[in-house]
């Protein structure tokens, strides 16, 4: 729950964001081609104020790809120190399932998940202490948005370092950490306390959205029905078959996913970012392995986006090859979002509702319809579209 | 105006190698085209302060390569230096196959679980290895040899494609003056050695040497690694035919982690990490993964 709440005018906002985006690096939505993308941006007039969301999540932010792990020198292989530097961040805009993806991605990261601090990984930890978290309630739910089933929104109680909600006189400032606190501290003069009737007007929007979710979305995360099924391998084969023929294996659903965070690492010459981009350059030297190994120089251990849809991702040595077929690699994907097994390591689903992979996903088997599915299979298909109908 | 900034790496050295030096390297299979079998390497690297147990895996870097996982196959307490028997099978692997004394190489872990000898104490011990699956499995039987008295019988048996293919041949007159049992079996092999009477053989897949080895049921633990196909058959033989209790038949699985800390998703069987949560798995929990992902 935010331990304190503040309004802020719309001028007194765009101000805060301006000297934020002076100081710091300024990250937030903005049209492009169409599309609306978080990008850096000079001043608050920049940013997109009409807008769902942004085609990807703020992931790529924190897991760049390709991004150096390490560096080392050959011959002998010792370590050469020094990384990118890191700014401060700020991400104003972010939705609320994308911070409850990041909050997964956090607890994942630190190795809490699996119950490992030890390995806690530092260069997204590092990324993510040097962010500071301004998110925006989604007053306006696209089709395809589906927070309201996963507990990704349209608000949140925590994970954001402010969550702003748009209010018919201004900005409802909610604080949701240390960070935030000293945020608001620093801007005290910009900001006003609120009354009950704002309180009133925000809670009232945000049961707004959710009643406009369960009167006009015909999209759901069936996560209870879908997780039993899943979670006891009650699942014939034919269903994933089935879903594995509708599958093109674009891996555009763990592409955009606010949760999906599989990379591979590689090693390349110094330069290996720049042969890695799509821009080209001289022959690559990786993926596929290196051209001339063992050359004297200085080497990059990157780290690269990876994704369990596509082929490759699990091939190993000697021609053994689980998971061989598309289908057995969407049911991988799929327990992995709606499993008990899951819910029980990570502490919630492994969705948030943000409805990317629906919208992205070109043989139409985005989670709703795939967890409708096997909603239908555990009690079946009339009497689902019966209960669907009753609701 | 202030902008803060720190270097990435200062964070973490979590994917940096450890540069390691190779002392020696030995040839363990000449590669033969004809009978398709690769060239298979033991690298003694220098073992520093690394403390690690058996069925423990490390992440060994090829520099100017990349990284594979490779397991330990060297006890845990042998002083000075650690073995790891690589086959070349892919870039990285060809590279550290040609390496040479002298050389280094880089090193991260150990990670994973390991076997706990101690839970099989006064028990019949048998080690199945298809392939360079025996490689997992060799410090752990070596640790068995270095505490002998402690356990009853000691069993090996060691099935591959090919006879040409068999790892560690040349331990085995060692292995059996010490009391260790071996048998053999090769999925193909001429009759000249078909017919060899020594160490005892068969022809044909592993599960078939499980008659052989006169396993008593109640006082036997059996410890597996090779193709998934080869645990999950060979221990489904073990309990469900010949009567082991399933939490004593335990397998070591592989997958090509690239991280082995829990974090690429290379690894992951249905819920577990195996980099984490494994390698070493009893057939028990390899049972109830294999009834949500058949065959791993």
């Amino acid at each position: 729950m935010s331990d304190a709440r503040y309004w802020a005018s719309a001028a007194a906002l765009d101000g805060i964001l301006d000297r934020l985006a002076a100081e710091r690096t300024l990250i937030g939505p903005v049209r492009r081609g169409g599309d609306v993308c978080f990008r850096p941006v000079a001043r608050a007039a920049d940013l997109c104020r009409d807008y769902v969301n942004a085609l990807e999540p703020p992931k790529r932010w924190f897991l760049p790809t390709p991004e150096r792990l390490a560096r080392y020198r050959l011959p002998g292989g010792a370590p050469v120190d020094g990384g990118d530097a890191l700014r401060e961040t700020v991400f104003f805009g972010i939705r609320s399932c994308d911070v409850a993806g990041l909050a997964q991605l956090d607890r994942f990261f630190s190795g809490e998940t699996i119950g490992r601090p030890d390995v806690a990984d530092g260069p997204y930890l590092a990324r993510r202490k040097r962010t500071t978290i301004l998110s925006v309630v989604c007053q306006d739910p696209a089709e395809t948005c589906m927070c309201v089933c996963c507990k990704g929104g349209p608000a949140l109680d925590a994970g954001f370092d402010w969550q702003l909600t748009e209010l018919s006189t201004g900005w409802l400032v909610e604080v949701g950490s240390a960070k935030g606190r000293e945020l608001a501290g620093r801007f005290v003069s910009s900001l006003a306390p609120t009354d009950e009737r704002m309180l009133a007007e925000q809670a009232g929007r945000v049961a707004g959205v959710v009643e406009t979710f369960h009167r006009h979305s015909s999209r759901r995360v069936q996560s209870m029905a879908a997780g039993r099924m899943v979670s006891q391998g009650r699942l014939p084969e034919a269903f994933w078959a089935e879903l594995g023929e509708r599958c093109v294996e674009c891996g555009g659903c763990a592409f955009v996913c606010p949760t999906c965070s599989c990379f591979n690492v590689v090693d390349a010459p110094e330069a290996g970012a720049g042969v890695l981009s799509p821009a080209g350059g001289p022959e690559p030297a990786v993926p596929g392995g290196p051209t001339s190994p063992n050359v004297e120089g200085t080497y990059d251990r990157l780290r690269l986006r990876d994704n369990c849809q596509l082929a490759g991702f699990v091939r190993q040595y000697g021609g053994s090859y689980p998971r061989a077929t598309c289908g057995e690699r969407c049911r991988t994907r799929f327990f992995h979002k709606l499993s008990w097994q899951f819910v029980a390591r990570v502490g919630t689903l492994g969705c948030t509702g943000c409805g990317r992979c629906a919208q992205v996903c070109l043989g139409g088997i985005g989670i709703d319809v795939v967890s409708q599915r096997m909603t239908d299979a555990l009690v079946g298909a009339p009497a689902a579209a019966a209960a669907a109908k009753g609701a | 105006m202030a902008v803060a900034t720190q270097p990435v790496h200062g964070a973490s050295d979590l994917y940096v190698p450890r540069p390691v030096r190779i002392l020696d390297v030995r040839e363990e299979i000449v590669p033969d085209p004809a009978a398709g079998t690769r060239r298979t390497v033991t690298l003694t690297l220098e073992r520093g302060d690394l403390d690690y147990l058996p069925g423990q895996f490390l992440q060994v870097t090829a520099f100017g390569g990349g990284e594979v996982p490779i397991s330990i196959s060297s006890p845990g307490g042998m002083p000075g230096a650690l073995y790891l028997t690589i086959r070349d099978n892919g870039v990285v692997s060809g590279m550290l196959v040609a390496a040479k004394a002298g050389d280094v190489v880089g090193v991260r872990g150990p990670f994973g679980n390991h076997f706990d000898l101690d839970a099989h104490r006064g028990r019949d011990l048998f080690f199945v290895g298809g392939g360079c699956g025996l490689a997992p499995l060799r410090g752990l039987y070596w640790e068995a040899l270095l505490r002998r008295s402690d356990f009853g019988r000691i069993v090996l048996l060691h099935g591959s494609r090919c006879p040409g293919e068999m790892l560690y041949g040349w331990q085995w007159p060692d292995y059996e003056r010490q009391g260790v049992e071996i048998l053999l079996s090769a999925d193909r092999a001429d009759d000249c050695w078909a017919k060899e009477e020594h160490p005892p053989r068969c022809v044909g897949l592993i599960t078939k040497l499980f008659d052989q080895a006169h396993i008593v049921p109640e006082r036997a633990s059996a410890f597996l690694c090779g193709p998934p196909i080869m645990i999950e058959n060979g221990g489904r033989e073990l309990v469900e035919r010949i009567g082991l209790a399933p939490e004593r038949v335990l397998g070591t699985l592989e997958r090509h982690m690239k991280c082995g800390v829990g974090k690429c998703g290379h690894c992951v069987v249905v819920d577990r990490y195996v980099c984490i949560d494994g390698p070493v798995f009893s057939y028990e929990e390899l049972a109830a993964l294999g009834r949500i992902e058949p065959a791993w």
